[in-house]
């Protein structure tokens, strides 16, 4: 369970502030799938951003399981991405000179995984978004529908409860995206992860549970 | 991460730039050869310097003299009368100054001395007017005492044993001079030495050629048996009771510590003591400056080489940005991301020690049998430039430490960097 408490995030210093959230409340339940939609400078990449601790908020507070983050040190908050969450990127941000199972195993190696064990886990989440058979292949070679199912392998890698998606469709042509959409929703039903996107994609918003509007830095409805 | 994939990521980071890398490290290696050169030169010329001293003393040997101090000079610099001291004929020498001399009083004071196992009155004032082999050319000669027990490093031969009092150990030229084919050759054989006394009166001694001395680059002189040396300079100055110093063996040859403390109660007793290390010392002082020198330029390179790998490290941290943002994004912890750029710094001061050290060797495994038949010709040492491992692990060593410390500001941005703005960078 998620819960924002009442957030503000002001960037800059003096006459240059810039206010993107403007006392953002709401709570996103376990296993739970919402979409978070507004217009481009609307707060919503910013809203994200905050939910899964890549950046702290200037008052308010986010919680995790009743949990304040911005409570837990630096070595907590790496650890809570690397444990509990997963990412699914617009621009997919795989490595180019890496292969598709080194790239999908990141988060493990990163996590202290031994190699046998990140290996076998690596070619089950491949095998889930159906790529097994690239593993061994550059992520260059691959179009862009097949990075983004390396790239949600590689956000299911490690088990999360939560994966974060950041516009996954928006580098894809409307037949690819329906195709990734749905495997994405699949794997979560499947698994019961809570998915929070952000999108101004109508039909991915309409697959969701719940949409949260966010205009000027607040929730609309 | 474990620390492996911290090794294997650098790795393959660095291969990812290959040329920029290639570059980085050459810089390195200009510096890292440039040091093992200047220090296989200069160990090089230290293990040759150790053969020549070879046959000038050995590390057992502790040579005493009269000191200049208090208790045998004044503080004005104008020596006290002292009975049985000054002497300005000892030897039958030059008459021009006044020696000082030691005597049997000062022997005894020296066998005293705790680790001292023998020591012998050297007379090395003795004169000789010529040697000859048979009836053949006559060669002028510097000699002096072969202490019983005494050895060096020969060419050939030994030394006298100790009950032998007619034996010479002959300097390397002489075996030309005498025209034998090789030193082998004049083992055994005998040569006359001519010596005059100060009333005029000449006598010829025979002695036997026991051992000839290894060819180096300064003749020494040769060495004749204790007793015979003694009977010439009896003979010569009429005296043996006055001579310019003693010759001191200690126990171990090998025990540095054990001499010191001689030289130590030896001075304290007013005299002046000579070791082999001071020997040594007077020697390699000037090779040792030589070499600071030296490596002074292989470091003003490192340096160069040092600003080589921040300006790269830098470039890749912008150009990786991204990548960077990702992995902190994927629960990386700044430690960590500053630990990935300082494996890489240090790794480019590894392959650039190596690879240097490597080149370095390799040129002196190629130089040294050329430097041996050219330059250095004929003075027995077929290893002119050295490299001991110890030395060249330190240069990696060193490189890599240098590495890291050139490491640690590009290491440090990158940990800093915002995983949010990494990401939104395009």
């Amino acid at each position: 369970m998620i819960i924002a408490e009442n957030i503000h995030k002001i960037y800059g210093k003096k006459a240059t502030t810039y206010e993107a959230l403007r006392g953002v409340s709401l709570r996103i339940d376990s296993g739970e799938s919402v979409a978070i939609v507004g217009k481009s400078g609307s707060g919503k990449s910013t809203l994200m951003h905050l939910l899964a601790g890549l950046d702290h908020s200037t008052t308010g507070e986010v919680l995790w399981d009743e949990k304040a983050l911005s409570g837990l040190g630096e070595r907590q908050l790496t650890t809570l991405r690397n444990q509990r969450i997963g990412f699914v990127f617009q621009q997919f941000f795989l490595q180019p000179t890496l292969t598709v199972l080194e790239n999908v195993i990141l988060p493990l190696k990163i996590g202290g995984v031994s190699p046998n064990e990140r290996k076998r886990r690596g070619r089950n989440a491949l095998q889930a978004v159906d790529m097994l058979d690239k593993a061994d292949n550059r992520a260059t070679d691959l179009s862009g529908g097949q990075r983004q199912r390396a790239a949600i392998a590689r956000a299911l890698v490690g088990k999360p409860s939560v994966i974060f998606a950041d516009e996954p469709t928006g580098n894809l042509d409307t037949e690819t995206g329906q195709q990734v959409i749905e495997l994405l929703f699949s794997l979560q039903k499947e698994r019961g992860i809570t998915l929070i996107v952000v999108t101004h994609d109508h039909d991915l918003a309409k697959r969701c549970d719940r949409i949260i509007h966010i205009q000027d830095g607040r929730v609309t409805k | 991460m474990r620390i492996p994939d911290y090794i294997t990521t650098a790795q393959t980071n660095l291969l990812r730039t290959k040329l920029r890398t290639f570059l980085t490290v050459f810089a390195f290696v200009i510096g890292t050869f440039t040091l093992a050169m200047t220090t296989a030169f200069s160990q090089g010329l230290r293990s040759y310097l150790n053969t020549q001293l070879g046959a000038y003393g050995q590390p057992n040997v502790i040579s005493v003299a009269v000191g200049a101090s208090a208790t045998q000079t004044s503080s004005s610099g104008v020596p006290f009368y002292q009975p049985s001291r000054q002497a300005s004929n000892v030897g039958g020498g030059p008459r021009d100054k006044v020696v000082y001399t030691l005597n049997a009083q000062d022997l005894v004071k020296v066998k005293a001395a705790p680790g001292v196992k023998a020591a012998y009155p050297d007379y090395s004032s003795l004169q000789i007017d010529y040697i000859a082999k048979g009836n053949g050319q006559k060669y002028v000669l510097q000699a002096q005492s072969a202490f019983p027990g005494e050895s060096h490093n020969l060419a050939a031969g030994q030394y006298p044993t100790v009950t032998q009092t007619d034996g010479i150990v002959l300097p390397y030229p002489y075996v030309e001079a005498l025209g034998a084919r090789n030193a082998a050759d004049l083992i055994g054989k005998t040569i006359a030495i001519h010596v005059t006394n100060n009333s005029g009166q000449a006598k010829d001694y025979t002695a036997a050629i026991t051992g000839i001395l290894p060819d180096t680059a300064h003749t020494p002189s040769a060495f004749i048996s204790y007793n015979m040396l003694a009977d010439m300079v009896q003979f010569q100055s009429g005296t043996i009771s006055r001579f310019s110093s003693i010759v001191a063996f200690t126990n171990d040859s090998a025990d540095k510590t054990a001499r010191n403390n001689i030289k130590g109660i030896l001075q304290s007793q007013g005299y002046k003591v000579d070791t082999y290390d001071d020997l040594l010392a007077n020697f390699s002082r000037p090779l040792s400056v030589v070499t600071y020198g030296l490596d002074g330029f292989a470091g003003i390179a490192l340096l160069a080489a040092t600003i080589g790998i921040v300006n790269t490290l830098l470039m890749s941290v912008l150009e990786r940005t991204q990548e960077i943002g990702l992995l902190k994004a994927l629960g990386m912890r700044r430690r960590g991301i500053t630990f990935i750029y300082l494996v890489e710094a240090m790794s480019i001061g590894f392959w650039g020690g190596v690879i240097g050290v490597a080149g370095a060797t390799l040129l002196g495994t190629i130089a040294n049998p050329i430097l041996a038949k050219t330059i250095f010709k004929g003075i027995g040492s077929a290893h002119i430039l050295a490299y001991p491992w110890s030395y060249m692990a330190a240069i990696i060593g060193g490189a890599m430490v240098i590495g890291l410390l050139a490491g640690t500001l590009p290491a440090i941005r990158a940990g800093r960097l915002d995983p949010i703005d990494a990401l939104r960078r395009e």
